[in-house]
């Protein structure tokens, strides 16, 4: 509903959300940062399993976990814009 | 590499961390999924500021995740095909817990992205669907249906039907009644820019805005847990498969009651013989089919799995002297008697009180074996979900505050709305009843818009409905085909078998 007075401006207010955000850039973005983290994540798992420090595969695995996590919902949001694009007419608009 | 206690190859710990990335992930998009069902109203009616309100939501799911107990996590897991929880280290175990992970993760991010407020639980039970109904058009010798939980089913179907009643109504009646009895206009009108409501009405809304966050990562968050928990015992037996905490006496009353159980489970079945542990896990796990009926068998079967438990347990001062190999088979033999002892109470096949009573003792000493959570699982649970809440809310609370009716929400209808939710969300704990939170709140909101005479946008109602009923069949065929799919051609591919 947009003719309520000051409605969008109260929702707006926080710096998140999505109408905010420029949804297949900031989908890329999230994917590419997921990626990033888990490059961070196999380097340093690498180091770790080279050198045998657990402390070392233990932050590697956290780091990977957090940018699979990144990169998976990014994915599935990207995904689900990406179909919402190709049929633009059989969805509601927003 | 030694990990979580466990050498563990290269590939497992991939398996594992995509594994767990995926239970987490769901978590966190079930945070920003369900977040309008506890801010909304807080919002709208200017009780909170948005951020205020997203945080606080926030930070009371994450308190209900860490003092959840356990025991809806593990509900989770019994309504899965029992044939692939036992065996949830094989191909089909991970392909059963990776195919309901994307497709519920697939359905709630394509709600929300419309803004619709589904529920996550129906997603999360229609995937778990699929995969059964892909389980047994795969496995040969299975029927088809068979290994869905179709009174389960039967319980979505009533909630699709009872919640938006149920949220109508008693939003619209209550609504009513207050304007019968509280004769303030300020209540029923549109509320200024900025203006918070009454103090009574802000601190109600914000104590049913606390309670439905806290009950929302209380009951949603376990979901997530009993979830990581069989990953963590497919993967990592030696350290989760049993509760390693366990003491020498714990030990020694398991060993002993289930050696007498076992006598009396004997005493149903004379004359049947049960050659050993694989025979009887298939008998329990046939009787444990949503469809499974008792055999003459059956509890031949469960004594034996009594005296196998208490054959693993004797002489032993602490579960890590079994080897993982041995904890995992003492776990699938726990899991299948208690479910199997749980399943025969309900059925009244235990008549005798005295065998009732020992029964259910059992059961509940059973489950102190293998139904534990570890701390970090449930502080990582706490983190997905509460900060899942606090990102990526607007879209559903935008359309639940201003997309239902026609006119800005007021104070008494977010307020009536709320109560009815929480009231609700009680009612349902206590006598179990079949209802979706979301539901209500969203049939509440158009109740309340219908009791004021505020108009309702029907064009909104109607993809929420359309959305509600579709969120089943959906989920059944995403995880149907996402099982199927990995099962055929992702394992197929790389040879795992």
């Amino acid at each position: 509903m947009r003719d309520v007075p000051g409605a969008d401006k109260l929702v707006d207010r926080l710096p998140f959300g999505a109408s905010m955000l420029k949804e297949r850039k900031t989908a890329l973005t999230g994917m590419g940062g997921g990626v990033l983290l888990m490059a961070v994540g196999a380097s340093i798992f690498a180091l770790g399993w080279w050198r045998k420090v657990i402390a070392l595969v233990d932050v590697a695995f956290v780091v990977t976990l957090i940018g699979w996590m990144c990169f998976l919902v990014s994915f599935a949001f990207w995904f689900v814009t990406t179909l919402a694009r190709k049929f633009p007419n059989r969805f509601p608009k927003h | 590499m030694e990990f979580f206690g466990q050498v563990l190859t290269l590939g497992q710990m991939v398996f594992l961390l995509l594994a767990l990335g995926l239970a987490l992930s769901f978590e966190f998009v079930n945070g920003f999924h369900d977040t309008a069902n506890a801010v909304a109203t807080v919002i709208y009616t200017h009780s909170l500021k948005p951020w205020v309100a997203v945080v606080w939501s926030g930070l009371w799911n994450l308190t209900g995740v860490l003092t959840s107990s356990g025991m809806v996590a593990f509900g989770v897991i019994s309504l899965l095909p029992v044939e692939l929880v036992i065996h949830v280290g094989s191909a089909p175990g991970f392909a059963m817990v990776f195919s309901l992970l994307i497709s519920a993760i697939i359905w709630n991010v394509g709600t929300w992205y419309f803004g619709l407020p589904a529920s996550s639980s129906h997603t999360l039970f229609g995937s778990i669907m699929g995969v059964g109904l892909a389980n047994a058009m795969m496995t040969p010798g299975h029927g088809f249906g068979e290994g869905v939980n179709w009174a389960k089913a039967k319980d979505i179907g009533i909630a699709l039907v009872a919640s938006p009643v149920i949220g109508f109504v008693c939003t619209a009646l209550l609504l009513l009644l207050c304007k019968a009895l509280i004769k303030r206009k300020d209540l029923y009108e549109s509320p200024e820019k900025d203006q918070a409501p009454p103090l009574w009405i802000r601190g109600l809304l914000v104590l049913t805005c606390t309670g439905v966050s806290f009950a929302h990562g209380s009951n949603d968050g376990q979901k997530g847990m009993g979830l990581i928990m069989l990953i963590l015992i497919g993967i990592v037996p030696a350290t989760f498969a049993v509760n390693l905490s366990m003491n020498e006496a714990a030990l020694r009353d398991l060993s002993a009651t289930t050696q007498s159980i076992s006598f009396q489970m004997d005493k149903h079945s004379p004359g049947s013989a049960m050659a050993g542990g694989p025979v009887a896990d298939d008998y329990i796990s046939a009787f444990l089919k949503p469809s499974g009926k008792i055999e003459p068998n059956t509890f031949a079967a469960i004594g034996t799995e009594c005296r196998e438990i208490s054959a693993a347990l004797e002489g032993h001062k602490s579960l890590t002297e079994l080897t993982p190999d041995q904890r995992r088979t003492l776990r699938n033999d726990l899991f299948l008697t208690s479910e199997a002892l749980a399943k025969a109470d309900k059925q009244g096949l235990i008549t005798d009180p005295a065998e009732k009573k020992a029964a259910k003792d059992l059961k509940k000493h059973m489950d102190l074996f293998t139904k534990f959570i570890p701390l970090w699982v449930k502080i990582a649970v706490a983190l997905a979900l509460g900060l899942g809440t606090m990102i990526g809310w607007k879209r559903v609370v935008v359309t639940v505050g201003e997309k239902i009716g026609k006119s800005h929400l007021t104070y008494a209808q977010g307020a009536s709305a709320e109560l009815v939710t929480f009231a609700t969300i009680e009612a349902a704990d206590i006598f179990g009843l079949p209802v979706s939170t979301t539901h209500i709140l969203s049939s509440g909101i158009a109740g309340a818009m219908a009791a004021n005479k505020s108009g309702l946008q029907m064009e909104t109602l109607r993809n929420i409905l359309m959305a509600w009923v579709l969120t089943l069949p959906v989920c059944v065929l995403l995880g149907a085909g996402i099982f199927a799919f990995i099962m055929d051609v992702v394992f197929g591919a790389l040879g795992i078998k």
